[in-house]
């Protein structure tokens, strides 16, 4: 016979499923990988069941324990991380501002209008691992700064900065890739 | 507010995370300033793409797998 605590946590616990499942793809890029680690963070979370506090921050918790799962694995099987971002990343942020004061008086609404959900995927799968862990987790997955920074175990500064920098870098490439499409130079 | 600042508290606010005291003059200088006004609008248009193109479900199957990890546990 299951305790009340018991059931109250895997309530709480299996409320996240679909958005730990998103952060899996996210992270492993690979739907059976995904699979393979939220089951391998349900069970991490069971063994640690007794660090949470029931009615608190169950997502960022669970989050917290997938993202160090995930690592633990990479470094086991000794694949690296897509790299840091080089100095290109920073000029595309730097050029959004002097791209900004260019700008006619239009109201821009029409902006992503004719990009599909695949550019979109593989523009954010394409940001530099720290850009695109920040922004999804705070775009996507809804996170406080406070929150992402306990997941990321970094501060509360860096978290802003990185989704304010993601956003920048992943509007332009989007803007380079709708000018392609649409036979621009 | 200079374009500057509005440009750092309009990714605030889009995160959810700007301060009450200064959604007013964030907002006064959207409606003042076209080109931030566009820059507010695109950014918060690709924020709604991302979460409608990242969002996705969890199979059935690994849904009955972490049920039963719970049960069995």
């Amino acid at each position: 016979m299951k305790s009340t605590r018991r059931k109250r946590f895997e309530k709480e616990v299996l409320s996240h499923l679909d958005r730990l499942y998103g952060y899996a793809i996210h992270l492993t890029r690979n739907g059976e990988d995904a699979s393979d680690l939220v089951q391998d963070t349900y069970l991490n979370a069971l063994r640690s069941e007794k660090q949470y506090s029931l009615g608190t921050n169950a997502g960022a918790w669970l989050f917290t324990i997938m993202r160090n799962t995930f690592l633990n694995k990479l470094r086991k099987s000794s694949r690296k991380p897509v790299g840091m971002a080089g100095e290109w990343i920073e000029q595309m942020a730097r050029e959004d501002v002097a791209e900004l004061k260019k700008m006619g008086p239009d109201p821009g609404m029409k902006f992503l209008d004719d990009l599909l959900q695949e550019d979109i995927v593989n523009a954010i799968e394409s940001l530099p691992d720290e850009f695109r862990e920040a922004v999804v987790l705070c775009d996507v997955q809804g996170f406080s700064y406070a929150d992402i920074a306990e997941i990321l175990e970094i501060p509360i500064g860096t978290v802003r900065s990185r989704i304010h920098r993601g956003r920048l870098i992943l509007r332009n490439l989007l803007a380079e890739w709708k000018n392609i499409a649409m036979g621009g130079s | 507010m200079t374009c500057e600042d509005a440009h750092l508290h309009m990714h605030d606010y889009l995160s959810g995370e700007l301060g009450a005291e200064y959604r007013k003059p964030l907002m006064d200088h959207l409606d003042a300033c076209p080109n931030c006004r566009k820059f507010f609008l695109q950014t918060q248009q690709m924020q709604t793409f991302v979460r409608n193109a990242m969002s996705v479900a969890a199979p059935s199957e690994l849904q009955s797998a972490v049920q039963s990890i719970l049960a069995n546990a």
